[in-house]
């Protein structure tokens, strides 16, 4: 029967205790490699998911979550969060900024307005929701130029264009690609001009990417006036 | 206090309890001390609704009700009395008087890492619920061989269907040459008593689940030693709960040449590769067979069969919707008269690829997040509520 006791004392505890260690665990995380990045979101979820109750920690926990880049966890999290604080404002604003990361523009503004509804005096509210709108239009003109891109006799021009919008809402990776489509298309000139500069990014003290991608789209823009047939024989 | 000398002091035997009962004291004590410890010890480690099995290699517990993790993500798990991921945990009846639809694939169908509601199959559960009903018997790392013995199982139970959708993955070609010498267990009810216990031990006894613990952690280190290129090579991109997961598949595999071989652990880069395109062949042929097989099976039970193909992130940036692994499965669905989708136009289009992955994927997987789900739902909604299933009573 003591044994019994102590056993069902230790669960108790046990129990009493489970919150404190997940919050000691979330502290002592300290990112330095990948794996330590997913440990602190499988962490930071836990506390989300089984407590949660803290909103102001767990509010810290899903900006956590976002500067990881999790943006699909910061959406999960925060519709956990929603279903025990569904009048929160900075909730809507934090899922809002998951679903923009993901480019659902419809969703992220929907948020915003929901956060703005909520607390309409939010100035920052005011300025990201309006911050959204101009990247949604920017969105659609992407939109746009993925379907001339099918029938387009000039790829290239559209190409140039799409990677000038898509460095404007700074997705630069797919620049990056676009750009090295755009490559193939011109002359070997223009070839070995972007090898040379995108292997600058993987030297050590290389330059920053988004000065790199700036050059290589004025580079690209000035041979886009020219006509097809004699840009492939530049 | 003060014994009173008038009570002689008896040596009763009629109260001493026998060694027998005394044996089945001391293992009821152990095992109510084992059960209590059991509940402080036995830790969730999102990944215990999973399970091993005797006929079609693994699957999911039936009856779940808890977290899983992937990656980054926790999400909620349940499972119904089948052992299929759903939206709830009930008694799925063996006969309807509705179409139904079982769905069939591996991780990616499963929805690693998206919570049921906002995977595919969720979605077409929801959007469907007037025409059909939709069963996903999916599960991490299957391939045609155990999905054949799934559909297999469930049928020999009495399931009936209407319409089973096999989704093919690219590792399929990887798990049909792990699977190749797995050979399931006759059915029986000792081993289906069996199969139940492990799976209650495992919940609740400590020393159970000390013992098996010990014995995985040591099954994953043996396959970490052996495959130690991949391991310094990709582990530290990859989560360790995905990784744990990952070595647990390989026990009925032990090629250390290819084991070791990093190649051999990036199978969707495979068939672009001359010196592993032999071992795609291979992998797509073994599934083929086994998809022949599962054909056979729904033809028996008058069931409808489809296949799909969907890309993983390197084919999307490799930006060919119709290359060499989408035409050898067109080629052997045309010949065999299975229907067959491709959804490689779905992911591989105009938009820029390395948005499309950042849209629809995992950050740094090769599954699709929620919105990855909702595409291929939107697709397939459409799909089957046009031509995907027969009349109602028609094949019965």
């Amino acid at each position: 029967m003591r044994y019994i006791n102590l056993i069902l004392i230790m669960l108790f505890l046990h129990a009493c205790n489970s919150e404190k260690k997940i919050r000691h665990q979330i502290e002592s995380i300290r990112i330095q490699d990948v794996t330590e990045k997913y440990d602190l979101g499988i962490a930071c979820m836990e506390y989300i998911s089984q407590y949660g109750d803290d909103l102001a920690y767990s509010k810290g926990l899903i900006r956590k979550l976002l500067e990881a880049g999790f943006s699909a966890e910061v959406i999960s999290a925060a519709e956990i969060l929603l279903g025990k604080f569904p009048d929160d404002p900075e909730l809507y604003n934090l899922r809002g900024l998951g679903y923009l990361n993901m480019h659902q523009y419809v969703l992220a503004i929907a948020d915003y307005n929901n956060a703005i509804r909520i607390q309409p005096e939010n100035k920052q509210f005011l300025i990201e929701l309006q911050s959204v709108r101009e990247e949604e239009k920017v969105w659609n003109e992407i939109q746009v130029m993925n379907g001339s891109l099918a029938n387009s006799a000039d790829s290239f021009d559209v190409l140039l264009r799409r990677a000038e919008k898509l460095y404007s809402i700074r997705e630069y990776d797919a620049v990056l690609y676009d750009l090295g489509s755009i490559s193939k298309l011109g002359s070997e000139q223009d070839s070995l001009y972007y090898v040379s500069q995108v292997s600058t990014l993987n030297q050590e003290k290389g330059r920053k990417s988004v000065e790199v991608l700036s050059e290589l789209i004025q580079y690209y823009g000035k041979v886009r006036n020219l006509d097809p047939k004699a840009r492939k024989a530049k | 206090m003060v014994k009173s000398s008038d009570q002689p002091v008896v040596k009763s035997t009629s109260g001493r309890s026998s060694p027998v009962q005394q044996l089945l004291l001391s293992i009821m004590i152990i095992a109510v001390l084992d059960f209590l410890a059991g509940f402080i010890i036995i830790k969730d480690d999102y990944s215990t609704f999973r399970t091993p099995h005797y006929f079609y290699h693994h699957g999911l517990k039936p009856d779940q009700d808890t977290w899983s993790a992937w990656g980054s993500s926790l999400y909620r798990v349940k499972t119904n009395s089948l052992g299929m991921m759903d939206s709830a945990v009930y008694d799925v009846k063996l006969k309807t008087g509705k179409q139904r639809l079982l769905i069939l694939g591996d991780s990616h169908s499963e929805g690693v890492g998206v919570v049921y509601p906002k995977t595919f199959s969720g979605i077409l559960a929801r959007q469907l619920v007037d025409q059909l009903e939709v069963l996903n018997a999916s599960c991490i790392s299957y391939s045609p061989k155990i999905e054949y013995l799934r559909a297999k199982f469930l049928f020999e139970q009495g399931l009936k269907v209407d319409h089973v959708f096999v989704l093919i993955d690219l590792s399929d070609m990887q798990n049909e040459l792990v699977y190749e010498h797995f050979e399931p267990k006759k059915r029986s009810w000792m081993r289906e008593t069996l199969y139940t216990g492990r799976i209650i031990l495992r919940k609740y006894s400590s020393i159970f689940y000390l013992v098996t613990s010990i014995s995985e952690k040591w099954q994953t280190k043996k396959f970490f030693e052996t495959a130690r290129f991949f391991n310094e090579q990709k582990i530290s991109g990859t989560p360790a709960n995905t990784l744990d997961l990952y070595a647990t598949f390989f026990s009925d595999f032990d090629d250390k040449v290819l084991l070791s071989n990093p190649q051999f652990h990036g199978v969707g880069e495979w068939y672009y590769n001359e010196r592993f395109k032999a071992l795609a062949d291979t992998g797509i042929a073994l599934g083929q067979s086994y998809l022949l097989k599962l054909k056979a099976l729904c033809d028996s039970q008058q069931v409808k069969l489809t296949i799909s193909v969907h890309p993983w992130q390197y084919q999307i940036l490799k930006g060919n919707d119709h290359d060499y692994y989408v035409n050898k499965w067109e080629t052997f669905a045309r010949i065999f008269d299975i229907e067959f989708i491709n959804l490689f136009p779905l992911f591989i289009n105009t938009q820029n690829p390395v948005i499309t992955t950042d849209m629809y994927f995992i950050q740094g997987d090769n599954h699709w997040n929620q919105f990855g789900h909702a595409l291929v739902a939107g697709y397939l909604v459409n799909y089957f509520s046009k031509n995907g299933t027969p009349e109602i009573g028609h094949l019965r």
